[in-house]
């Protein structure tokens, strides 16, 4: 369970002159949920489409299950912020959620029944020939997880996926995800600005510094499982360390 | 109802016009504007006849070849321009200078090169249709969403997918909007290119009745181009409504030429 699947070594990223990323190194374990926090403009995006393949490095690396990324690699999905814009919207949904799986060389017909059941798992049962556009955003952004989950990655990587939703789709969303974590074995590294989310939601916390962003703290998140979004938030443990990272994120920014 | 009376409305016009001249015309006795009923007849004789065939298919098929070659070679190569920056660099100032020129304008040289005949009218017409889809295609595929090509990288989408499932869907509004232009501008390409020593064509035939003071044929030869970019244009349409339209996406309004 303690082994590691990503690994990110020393990452360093210059936009031209700009150094965005000075150094990251952390590790997420097989099977974690790790939340990757920081002000705005932390360079957490920039470190999460490296990690996706997404981006070269300046120097540094990336390496998932022993592999060192130097593309997008063949087990890792991504769902993107926005919604509106990932989907593809020529396509049905179950198009959008077939596409990858005939790319990766599926049949049409196994690629159909994953879909399926991708979709039934963040239930959208019923919803397979409408197209994108004919969704609310939050039923669009369980279009996009569907997508990802039906590509079974070793490891799902997040970027601000709840940002584009109203605050009870939001919660909608977040629960919607904890469980599905188990029932796809999936390992998740979630980029977020919400620190309550990524308090709610992770097993650990790395908390970036403004740009040009280091490891401020990596946090570990004791909190019990499951949560809900009502206990879980109650608990005096979650105060603390909402408050710890939220030090953390706000002393630099000052 | 309420889409009957909108067409009634949009007819009232166009019916007024055409009422207003047939007015004028039977009391004008103006050998150049022929009353309808005579144009009508002549319109009879000369395209529903063995003219259909003699004059009418073989400008329909010249248009139908060169717009297709021209659009088909228009879209491949702005796909390659539109991905490829060096052949972008290289080939941009030679393009924007084809584009502005009116392939009306280099009739002559296309029948210097061609000869008269199908090969050159069809030749006119894909260099007039090549250059609008063209540019328009490149300028498509510049302004597909950053994040599409994100997904397309991410899922590991290969090069066949990637180009028909995502990229030309995601250029289709610029693509659309360039074959519509371009379908307008290949009729009124065949028309002249016909005009030029043609001896069979829609463009022949009318001209040649303007030389001979055949004027209700003119008129009819008129009448009948009319018809086509009418008919045409309204056949796109629908085309646009059922790709585009369908996707939630607007057709942006193709770069041109007169």
């Amino acid at each position: 369970m303690s082994d590691t699947l990503v690994s990110v070594e020393h990452l360093t990223k210059f936009y031209g002159d700009h150094l965005a990323v000075d150094g990251v190194t952390f590790g997420v374990r097989t099977g974690e949920m790790v939340s990757i926090v920081g002000p705005s403009g932390a360079g957490k995006t920039t470190a999460l489409r490296i990690v996706a393949g997404l981006l070269e490095p300046t120097s540094g690396s990336v390496t998932i299950g022993g592999v060192r990324v130097t593309g997008p690699p063949p087990d890792v999905a991504v769902v993107f912020q926005d919604y509106s814009r990932s989907l593809l919207p020529w396509l049905t949904v179950l198009g959008n959620v077939t596409l990858p799986l005939r790319a990766k060389g599926l049949s049409r017909t196994a690629a159909r029944t994953a879909a399926l059941d991708a979709l039934a798992a963040v239930g959208l049962d019923g919803t397979a020939r409408r197209r994108p556009r004919e969704l609310s955003g939050g039923m669009q952004q369980r279009v996009a997880i569907a997508r990802a989950l039906a590509y079974r990655p070793k490891l799902l990587v997040m970027d601000e996926p709840f940002a584009s939703v109203d605050a009870q789709t939001r919660m909608d969303l977040e629960d919607l995800i904890l469980p599905l974590r188990q029932e796809y074995a999936v390992t998740i590294m979630l980029v977020t600005h919400d620190i309550d989310e990524a308090v709610y939601l992770s097993d650990r916390i790395v908390v970036l510094s403004p740009a040009p962003s280091t490891v401020l703290r990596v946090i570990d998140v004791d909190l019990p499982l499951p949560r809900s979004q009502t206990a879980t938030k109650e608990l005096p443990g979650f105060a603390r360390l909402r408050h710890e990272v939220l030090d953390l994120v706000r002393a630099r920014t000052d | 109802m309420s889409r009957l009376t909108g067409l009634l409305w949009q007819a009232i016009l166009p019916a007024a016009l055409i009422a207003g001249y047939q007015f004028w015309a039977v009391r004008a006795h103006n050998p150049y504007f022929p009353p309808l009923g005579a144009i009508a007849r002549e319109f009879r004789a000369t395209w529903l006849g063995p003219g259909f065939t003699e004059h009418v298919l073989p400008s329909l098929w010249n248009l139908v070849r060169g717009y297709l070659i021209g659009l088909l070679a228009g879209v491949a190569g702005g796909v390659l321009l539109g991905r490829v920056r060096v052949l972008r660099d290289l080939l941009g100032p030679l393009v924007g200078f084809f584009l502005t020129l009116p392939a009306v304008a280099l009739l002559p040289i296309f029948v210097i090169a061609l000869g008269i005949g199908a090969t050159m009218q069809v030749g006119v017409i894909v260099f007039s249709v090549f250059f609008v889809v063209l540019v328009n295609t490149t300028a498509g595929m510049r302004a597909v969403d950053a994040a599409l090509i994100d997904v397309g990288r991410a899922y590991r989408i290969g090069p066949l997918r990637r180009l028909f499932l995502l990229l030309l869907p995601a250029a289709a509004p610029y693509i659309v909007a360039a074959a519509r232009t371009a379908l307008s501008i290949a009729v009124l390409v065949m028309v002249v290119s016909e005009m030029v020593g043609a001896p069979y064509g829609i463009g022949a035939v009318t001209l040649l009745a303007q030389q001979e003071f055949q004027y209700a044929r003119m008129w009819a030869g008129m009448v009948l181009l009319a018809l086509l970019g009418y008919s045409l244009n309204a056949a796109f349409a629908l085309v646009e409504r059922f790709t585009v339209g369908r996707w939630g996406m607007v057709a942006t309004t193709g770069e041109g030429r007169s």
